[in-house]
């Protein structure tokens, strides 16, 4: 069965989309992505963002937890790339510390590697590279 | 994880990567939700397989569109080339049109001045009267072809002998051979010896139009040598009709565009005839309401054979003979009225002119208000030759008021409006008979003995 898109708003700084949990950390959009990532999830999440960058200051950065996350439409992962080349996008890290995390980081990142999108094994050194300037 | 389990393992994803080899772009591999390096693998085939069945789409939709695109380019070509015959067409309609009027008019100017010249006055309006009957085929050809695009054109079966035709058209076109200098060439018709069967029933005037379109063609066409035309018997019930010449042929690049409209082939070593470029698209069009077909056999250079099969029906019964009475040869019919309802002054004067040799009384109206006025006035009118486009009150309508006062007064409807379905009209409206302009003299002679042989 296919994840629902719905946006539901817990908190200011807490949203879910569907079974993904959204959370704003300062300058940073923190996602916990959990099972299959469709197409319409992808779209959620770019209406949402959008809509959250106009409350946010300066540049935003994106930490996206694929721990939990399941397999990704083509359609979904053009979405997600869009996202890097966003006005508002600093930096995306993807992090995972298993192989099928690094796995479906490497199909979002796709075979045209954006320099501002990179796959982290710990979430340390991921909000590290994050905060670099 | 056991030796047998890792195995397994592997061989479903060899398997799904095989039925991927073959297309199959539906498979998607179980995860076992350990996230281990098998379940990575696995996701790795499954987007894999997502995205070969993404480029997949995406190139069969770029077919489509591609496709999409090749049909709208040939449309677009289609339609600039549609113009462009049209305005060849008017072109021609107009050169075809002014050619012979140039002609008429010229002939007509010389006229006065030869006067005396009985020889040179027979000559020029033998001339005009030829260029006039030429202009009539042409708007003819015209309105044949437009009938046959609207699909107004009706099939009028009758029975009749095939052989028959064949011998008036070969008749007609050792005149027309005469008449175009080409006495050189033969003319031969060929029957089915096979065909024993006397009568067939189908539309005799539409296979005339054909063979005579074919063959006016063919001598078009043709320097030397011989044209035949005739038919076998193709089947049970379709006869295959054949028109050959020993012509110029016709070349590769044009036998695709022949039937199509307004498309003419040029013969530059005869300059004397010209055509609309009707011919051929009337002659398809009519074998195809008719339900046949047409082909085409060419050589360029050695000439051209076409082919037709229409669907008939074999009879043993002869069709109605329409008894030629004739016209008596001195006509004195001072005893009857006729009124001349026309408004254009020209063919009222025309007709004035005709009717005077017959001795009839006739009078004279160019609307039907008057026209009516005058048979309230009770004088003795016997037969009434009404025009059908009137100013004011139209000739049917005229016709019906005069019937349903004089239902004794036989009415002729005499217009331009040449079509069938003018002349039911003009039935239905009460006329006694119908001719078309322009008629030819002893026609409209025949048609007014025929009606004054009522009273």
């Amino acid at each position: 069965m296919s994840q629902s898109a719905e946006i539901k708003y817990v908190s200011e700084n807490e949203i879910w989309i569907g079974s993904n949990k959204v959370m704003v950390e300062g300058n940073t959009i923190h996602v916990i992505a959990q099972g299959e990532q469709t197409t319409e999830m992808a779209h959620a999440h770019l209406k949402l963002n959008q809509k959250l960058f106009s409350s946010m200051e300066g540049k935003v950065n994106f930490l996206i937890d694929l721990n939990k996350a399941g397999k990704n439409s083509p359609e979904a992962r053009q979405i997600w790339v869009q996202h890097g080349k966003l006005e508002k996008t600093s930096k995306i890290a993807l992090l995972g510390i298993h192989p099928v995390a690094r796995v479906l980081a490497s199909f979002v990142m796709g075979i045209n590697k954006p320099n501002n999108v990179c796959f982290f094994s710990s979430e340390e050194e991921a909000v590290k590279w994050l905060k670099q300037s | 994880m056991s030796d047998n389990l890792l195995n397994s393992r592997i061989n479903e994803f060899i398997e799904a990567i095989m039925k991927v080899a073959q297309g199959d772009f539906t498979i998607q591999l179980d995860l076992t939700g350990e996230n281990n390096h098998l379940d990575a693998l696995a996701m790795g085939i499954n987007m894999m397989v997502d995205d070969l069945k993404k480029g997949r789409d995406t190139a069969l939709e770029n077919d489509r569109i591609k496709l999409l695109n090749a049909q709208l380019v040939e449309a677009n070509v289609k339609a600039l080339e549609s113009d462009r015959l049209k305005s060849m067409f008017l072109q021609n309609v107009s050169h075809e049109i002014r050619t012979p009027l140039n002609a008429i008019i010229g002939f007509s100017e010389l006229l006065p001045r030869y006067f005396e010249n009985k020889d040179k006055l027979n000559y020029f309006s033998t001339i005009i009267k030829q260029r006039g009957f030429d202009l009539l085929d042409l708007i003819n050809d015209i309105l044949d072809l437009s009938q046959i695009e609207t699909g107004q054109l009706p099939i009028n079966l009758e029975n009749f002998e095939l052989s028959e035709l064949l011998i008036d058209l070969h008749t007609f076109f050792i005149n027309h051979r005469q008449k175009i200098n080409k006495t050189h060439i033969e003319l031969h018709y060929e029957t089915d010896p096979c065909h024993k069967q006397k009568y067939i029933h189908t539309d005799k005037g539409k296979i005339k139009q054909i063979f005579v379109n074919l063959i006016y063609n063919a001598f078009k066409f043709t320097e030397a040598g011989t044209i035949k035309f005739g038919y076998t018997i193709d089947g049970k019930n379709s006869i295959e009709y054949f028109v050959s010449d020993t012509g110029l042929g016709i070349p590769v690049d044009k036998q695709s565009v022949i039937f199509e409209r307004f498309v003419q082939l040029e013969n530059e070593t005869d300059n004397t005839q010209h055509g609309t470029g009707l011919g051929l698209s009337i002659v398809k069009g009519l074998i195809e309401l008719m339900g046949g077909s047409i082909s085409l056999q060419t050589t360029a250079g050695k000439g051209s054979t076409f082919y037709f099969t229409v669907p008939y029906e074999s009879t043993d019964v002869t069709g109605v003979k329409i008894v030629n009475k004739g016209i008596p040869t001195c006509i004195d019919w001072h005893q009857y009225t006729i009124l001349v309802v026309e408004d254009d002054i020209y063919n009222a004067e025309y007709l004035e002119e005709v009717l005077s040799e017959t001795k009839i009384n006739v009078l004279k109206s160019s609307n039907a208000k008057d026209a009516i006025d005058i048979i309230n006035l009770d004088l003795p009118v016997d037969i009434v030759l009404m025009d059908v486009k009137l100013p004011g009150i139209n000739g049917l309508e005229a016709t019906r008021i005069l019937k349903s006062k004089m239902p004794r007064i036989r009415v002729i409807a005499q217009t331009a409006y040449s079509s069938n379905e003018d002349a039911k009209k003009a039935i239905n409206a009460g006329c006694d008979d119908y001719i078309c302009k322009p008629f030819n003299k002893d026609l409209l002679i025949k048609k007014i003995n025929k009606q004054l042989g009522y009273l």
